[in-house]
């Protein structure tokens, strides 16, 4: 059963690497839809990373992408205890159906819940520090408002990480 | 800075609150162990089937699982009496634990570890393997598992259904801190981390075609005083392992709670281990 056959070792590099691969694309196609959108049409964050080598705003899409990097991240290991289960209990069209439903299923999940985490983080910073526009700060050359958004939003992501492997574990059926 | 201090405050206690209310891993000190998985375990009421005609020496104690494929699986387990009763003589110390010396100690299944008695799971493990060859077969014949497969995902999952409850302190008029042997563990049908560790230990050692090295691995940290059991084998990719210098490898078992396969373990588990908050002994 479980290690009965030695396709096991290839089929499961073969998995781990497409999660790991999968989860490293979500977390950075995420983190710049997700800097677009508080961001708005008023600054051009690639323009101000590559053009005018903003480290502000550099600092911040940085902890953007490891924030929903490490939730992804979180969802690697629950989701190859599903696969060694399905693969022992013998692999079919109906497991491999569910197991990628199940991968798509946490990696959205971890997606929502990072970018949720950093909504609150940012937003919740704003609510605080009003008449300050971060962006804007940011924009103009300002380090220490990227440091401080980044801090937060770094901070935060690790106290609602523990919940996304909980999730994840209970998504599928062991 | 103050209104910044009480915003990460804020949401720190938000994320206890989801957390909290979400189930976790299995841990010593968790009411429900494992994630919420397919669980079938026949609960609390002992089932005793009625014992037949020449079978009156034994404890006959069957245990309704669900294995690898989810097929529920009924184990009927035939436990000598007169085993069992030997047993349970010959492990537990006096209960007011003055009576310290490394012979009775290692007689009673114990020994001195920085000045005190605490559970010999060698010696435990060891003294039982002869008693579990016949178990060890049933429960293989029960689950169906074929000749030259492997069964120690099936043997992981029956350990891991067993009902999680913490044995008594004393038991017997002898303090057993909080460990029942394998047979009385069969028996009762429930233990706790170590007790479940031993049991899956001997399920392992007694089969015949068994060459590999098991090992106890005991957690103190994170909140967490927990015990799980290692066996000498390759880690496969996305698995945990544990690497002893002069020993090599070793994958870590989880059997408090359903849930987790060969390899994988709870999230404070895993931190305990990442920290090194642990002691690894070997078994056989």
């Amino acid at each position: 059963m479980f290690y009965e056959t030695p396709d096991i070792q290839f089929f499961s590099t073969i998995i781990y690497l497409v999660l790991i691969l999968f989860s490293a694309v979500i977390a950075i196609m995420g983190s710049i839809l997700i800097i677009s959108f508080f961001t708005g049409r008023a600054i051009n964050e690639k323009e101000e990373i590559v053009a005018n080598r903003n480290i502000g705003m550099a600092l911040v899409l940085g902890s953007f992408i490891w924030t929903i990097g490490r939730m992804c991240f979180e969802t690697v290991k629950p989701t190859m205890n599903a696969w060694y289960s399905a693969y022992s209990a013998g692999f079919n069209i109906k497991t491999a159906l569910k197991l990628t439903l199940g991968i798509l299923g946490s990696q959205v999940i971890a997606l929502i819940i990072g970018a949720v985490t950093i909504y609150i983080s940012v937003k919740g910073l704003m609510i605080f520090t009003r008449g300050i526009n971060e962006w804007e700060e940011i924009k103009n050359g300002n380090n220490a408002v990227a440091i401080i958004i980044s801090v937060t939003v770094v901070v935060v992501g690790m106290f609602f990480e523990s919940i996304i492997s909980t999730i994840v574990v209970n998504l599928f059926d062991y | 800075m103050k209104v910044y201090l009480l915003f990460l405050s804020v949401l720190l206690l938000l994320v206890n609150v989801i957390s909290l209310s979400l189930p976790g891993p299995a841990s010593k000190f968790s009411a429900v162990p494992g994630p919420a998985a397919a669980v079938n375990i026949s609960g609390d009421a002992k089932v005793k089937a009625p014992a037949a005609e020449g079978e009156k020496d034994h404890i006959q104690v069957t245990f309704k699982w669900t294995n690898i494929k989810k097929e529920e699986i009924v184990s009927l387990l035939k436990i000598p009496k007169k085993t069992l009763n030997v047993e349970v003589r010959n492990f537990g110390i006096s209960a007011d634990i003055k009576m310290l010396h490394p012979r009775y100690l290692k007689k009673q299944g114990f020994k001195l570890l920085t000045g005190k008695p605490v559970v010999d799971y060698r010696e435990v493990y060891s003294r039982n393997l002869k008693n579990f060859k016949e178990i060890t077969a049933d429960l293989k014949q029960s689950a169906q598992i074929k000749q030259g497969v492997d069964p120690l995902v099936d043997f992981l999952r029956f350990t891991q259904q067993m009902d999680y409850r913490i044995p008594p302190k004393i038991y017997n008029g002898r303090y057993i801190r909080e460990f029942y042997t394998p047979l009385l563990c069969l028996e009762k049908k429930m233990g706790d981390c170590d007790t479940k560790t031993i049991l899956l230990a001997d399920l392992l050692g007694a089969l015949e075609s068994f060459r590999e090295e098991l090992g106890i691995v005991i957690l103190k940290g994170y909140g967490i005083f927990h015990a799980i059991l290692a066996i000498k084998r390759k880690p496969l990719p996305g698995t945990l392992k544990l690497y002893f210098r002069g020993k090599g490898y070793f994958m870590p078992l989880e059997v408090s709670g359903p849930g987790w396969n060969p390899g994988f373990v709870g999230r404070n588990t895993f931190n305990c281990l990442k920290a090194g908050l642990f002691r690894f002994g070997t078994l056989n």
